[in-house]
């Protein structure tokens, strides 16, 4: 499990994930369906360029080839909120 | 007042006098662990991985080595009476260990102007946005007085000279050297905070860990950091004084000209978004997404375009840079612009 900060950057081994805004919106979840809650803007930066995702707890991201969940996203007052993501097997 | 150098502890030991005691401190700790580790007595309270037990063990002068200590360790030399001070600095990271980094201070990346560079300076996992964006400013206004605060001892230990002011509102104050262990909070393979800059054939480049670790050891802790004000933070860098400027009562034209005179005048300048209103609107929270705006964080001005209005911002993940009409976005979704002056 990894916990990111919102506004603040975790890097993985060769990406860079950075967690913009948090706030309640629609996300897509990795069953396809369209859920509305808090999600945030993650930013995925290599050597090869960048993406972003809009991740909400259920989505699923790719980082380094390897899929990952979002498990939890936490509003918190003055935008210190958090997102937490799992590896999956 | 003399200057004060800030060992590991909280003991204070005058700038000239010998650097010594950092290493024996680190060694007398690590030795303290391989004696717990090695005492049954010590039950179900220590389960260190056998392999850092074997990699502390193996290790004779502890300094030059590249030394995890796990969470569990950390717990246990707190409640020794001679600890080293990173067991106070863990926090924010918890699977986050300290690692030594053997690098240089200064490397000068292929392009860089200086080795003192503001594409140096990348954030991590902690919230010291402030930090990072002031660390860049003053690296584009003044590599020279980045240079100037870190000095290589021969210990291998480095000075980090603060210029810390007394309180918030205080005026009092000067400049206090941290001695600092270049041990950093490491997840994986990266440190967990503020990047490493250039890399060197033999080692990175270490002055913004060094600098954030040191600011770190005065507060307290990594956490203690998270959150604060980059004018200040860029005044704690060179000793100047800091000038907040509230965007909603300046003008477009006058947001423009301070940054236009700050950056001609080499004054470390930094911005700052607005954080998100409690209730704030979708609608809203997606235009200033729209326009790759980070609530509540800083940012660098690396150029700015009077005749166009616009202002070219550096954000300190290392990416993320965007150039905003100062009477749109800018003045929309900024709070403040931070000029430090000598």
């Amino acid at each position: 499990m990894i916990e990111i900060t919102e506004t603040t950057v975790w890097t993985a081994s060769r990406t860079r994930v950075a967690v913009g805004t948090i706030f309640e919106r629609e996300y897509r979840a990795a069953d396809g369906t369209t859920r509305t809650g808090p999600a945030a803007p993650l930013y995925l930066y290599t050597d090869q360029g960048e993406d972003k995702v809009v991740g909400g707890a259920g989505s699923h991201l790719t980082i380094d080839d390897e899929e990952w969940e979002v498990v939890l996203v936490e509003p918190r007052p003055d935008n210190r909120g958090r997102v937490v993501l799992r590896r999956l097997a | 007042m003399a200057d004060m150098r800030y060992d590991r502890g909280d003991e204070r030991v005058p700038a000239g006098e010998s650097t010594g005691p950092a290493v024996p401190k680190a060694v007398a700790a690590i030795t303290h662990i391989q004696r717990l580790a090695g005492n049954a007595a010590v039950g179900r309270a220590l389960r260190p991985d056998p392999s850092q037990v074997a990699q502390l063990q193996g290790d004779d002068n502890n300094f030059g080595q590249r030394v995890a200590i796990s969470p569990d360790l950390l717990e246990m030399l707190s409640e020794t009476s001679a600890p080293p001070a990173d067991r106070d600095l863990v926090p924010a990271v918890s699977d986050a260990t300290f690692e030594q980094y053997d690098g240089h201070a200064f490397v000068q990346g292929h392009g860089d102007r200086d080795a003192v560079d503001p594409n140096d300076v990348r954030q991590g996992q902690l919230g010291d946005c402030y930090l990072c964006a002031a660390m860049i400013a003053v690296a584009r206004a003044h590599p020279e007085r980045i240079r100037s605060l870190i000095a290589r001892q021969s210990n291998g230990t480095y000075n980090v000279t603060l210029h810390l002011k007394a309180g918030v509102w205080s005026r009092e104050g000067g400049a206090q050297v941290v001695n600092v262990v270049p041990t950093f909070p490491t997840t994986g393979d990266a440190p967990a905070y503020v990047q490493q800059g250039d890399q060197a054939a033999d080692g990175p480049e270490l002055w913004a860990m060094l600098i954030e670790k040191a600011y770190a050891q005065v507060k307290g802790g990594y956490v203690s950091i998270a959150d604060g004000n980059s004018g200040e933070a860029a005044a704690m860098l060179t000793g100047g004084r800091s000038t907040e400027y509230r965007v909603a009562s300046t003008t477009p034209d006058r947001i423009a000209a301070i940054i236009d005179e700050a950056l001609t005048n080499r004054w470390p300048v930094t911005c700052n978004s607005a954080g998100s209103a409690k209730n704030e609107s979708a609608e809203k929270s997606e235009d200033r997404e729209d326009y790759h705006i980070v609530a509540h964080h800083s940012y660098a001005p690396r150029s700015v375009d009077v005749s166009a209005g616009t202002v070219e911002l550096q954000n300190p993940w290392g990416r993320g840079d965007i150039t905003l009409l100062i009477s749109g976005p800018f003045k929309r979704y900024f709070s403040s612009v931070d000029v430090v002056r000598p």
